[in-house]
């Protein structure tokens, strides 16, 4: 299908590249463990959020809509078939180095929130990386809030378990 | 301790400083959109084609039979039926050729995930398989470490390097005193090298005469103060006055219509999508710009900016290759 290409569409587009390219990027970087497969993932997002313009409500949350758009993306790569027999586990080391030396006592927080189980994975990255309220993120998950908080709190347990000193406050 | 929500953030966004999304990715989206390829075939198309094949199989089984009918005294359960099961070609997705094609260079040259990570991939499909290639930009230099060529035809998948024809002794091992990059230079250029490797890239692309005096144009001789990044704020006009007000000075710079200039990659050279926002310490904010236009007599690399409140031409600064 020919999609409209009328320059009000694709500022917006331009908009939301702007604003939410980095922090969607970040995000999938996480996700899918791979930087390279997450530009993918993000352009391909913003690719399906173009031609869904027209669902963007005045009303809803414009980035709970490009995470949920986001997140499914990322399950669709995370089930392929590339995905399925190749060992994804990744260290902070397959990481880019940050910019300068570690403020971070214990930085392998992320390496652990990469080791979640998906569905808990997704959880954590739209509650606590990019700060959406539990109504949002259940909306960009399309389950029921209560869901999204069990799922944070199994996130937690798994992370405490794991990490001496590093959880989650979602009190 | 425990981790809010803001630490986090913080703790993300620093470990992951380097991962940026940037014009190039926008511009890759704008060119997507524009050239309508598909974003992903999906694999419920692939699980349909997949069907439709087998199909066809049964519908060729089902013929030969019609065309064969069994003696009324035969046994048809005893009866061969020869017929040949044609494969069924489904042609590889870009994602699914780059996936390919990363693997084929780690195992042949002995790269990792994270050092081929430094590479950006160009995919092009043809009608017998695809050919990617992996380009440095950024740190790492791109004639050091070379372009990887992945090509697949009819099912066969070869893998070659630029540098191919190097002896490996002089490459292989060592520092970044080489004439080529390879698995060992690209992980030492990644950790600790990762200052040399810089130092050595800008000294290359100041040879190469490829950058424009990008520190000149964001630095302290002439706002002084250097520009950082910023935010469009209330106040600031728009990005498509502020491309206006960079057309005419493109116009009066050159005599040239912007409308008839392209970018070396034959994309319009002032887009939105490649303005940039800077805000000098001292306040000044302006909308930058840093086409590369590619003209008969030779490629020219330009900045523009200009004042974010008042709309006027702050600087315009250019370069060229030298090749006029």
């Amino acid at each position: 299908m020919q999609p409209d290409l009328t320059p009000d569409r694709q500022a917006v587009l331009e908009r939301l590249m702007t604003q939410y390219g980095t922090t969607l990027l970040r995000m999938c970087s996480i996700h899918l463990h791979d930087i390279s497969l997450a530009e993918d993932a993000v352009q391909d997002t913003f690719l399906k959020a173009y031609k869904r313009l027209d669902d963007l409500r005045d009303d809803s949350s414009e980035r709970a809509w490009l995470m949920s758009i986001a997140i499914n993306t990322c399950r669709d790569y995370l089930r392929t078939a590339w995905f399925r027999h190749t060992d994804r586990r990744v260290s902070l080391e397959l990481l880019p180095e940050p910019s300068c030396e570690s403020i971070w006592p214990d930085a392998t927080v992320i390496t652990e929130v990469m080791s979640l189980p998906q569905k808990l994975r997704e959880a954590v990255l739209l509650r606590y990386y990019q700060g959406m309220k539990l109504k949002e993120v259940a909306e960009a998950l399309h389950i029921s809030p209560s869901t999204v908080k069990q799922r944070l709190d199994r996130a937690n347990t798994i992370l405490r378990s794991r990490l001496e000193r590093w959880y989650f406050n979602e009190d | 301790m425990r981790t809010e929500r803001n630490e986090f953030q913080q703790l993300v966004d620093h470990q992951l400083a380097n991962v940026q999304w940037d014009h190039r990715m926008t511009g890759a989206v704008l060119r997507k959109l524009h050239q309508q390829e598909p974003v992903r075939r999906t694999p419920a198309l692939r699980i349909a084609l997949a069907c439709a094949g087998v199909v066809l199989c049964l519908a060729l089984v089902a013929l030969s039979i019609l065309n064969n009918p069994p003696a009324p005294d035969t046994v048809v359960a005893t009866q061969p039926v020869h017929t040949t099961l044609v494969p069924v070609q489904v042609p590889d997705t870009r994602a699914e050729a780059v996936f390919q094609a990363r693997q084929a260079v780690m195992e042949k040259y002995g790269l990792t995930l994270r050092t081929l990570g430094v590479f950006l991939d160009d995919c092009q499909l043809t009608d017998t398989g695809w050919v990617v290639t992996f380009e440095t930009s950024g740190q790492i230099n791109h004639h050091l470490a070379g372009v990887y060529t992945v090509e697949k035809q009819n099912g066969s998948i070869t893998a070659a390097w630029s540098h191919d024809d190097v002896d490996p002794v002089l490459w292989a091992g060592g520092t970044l005193n080489r004439v080529a990059w390879g698995q060992e230079q690209l992980l030492y250029a990644l950790g600790e090298g990762s200052s040399e490797a810089f130092a050595i890239n800008q000294e290359i692309n100041a040879i190469d005469g490829f950058t424009i005096n990008y520190d000149y144009i964001e630095g302290t001789e002439l706002w002084g103060d250097p520009l950082a990044n910023a935010d469009p704020q209330e106040g600031d006009i728009p990005v498509e006055e502020a491309i206006a007000a960079a057309r005419e000075a493109i116009r009066q710079q050159f005599g040239l219509d912007p409308d008839q200039v392209y970018n070396t990659e034959g994309e319009p050279i002032l887009t939105a999508a490649y303005a940039q926002m800077r805000q000098s310490a001292s306040g000044i904010r302006v909308w930058l710009f840093t086409p590369a236009m590619d003209l008969p007599d030779d490629e020219y690399y330009v900045a523009i900016c200009i004042n974010a409140r008042t709309g006027e031409l702050e600087r315009l600064e250019y370069t060229t290759l030298g090749n006029g």
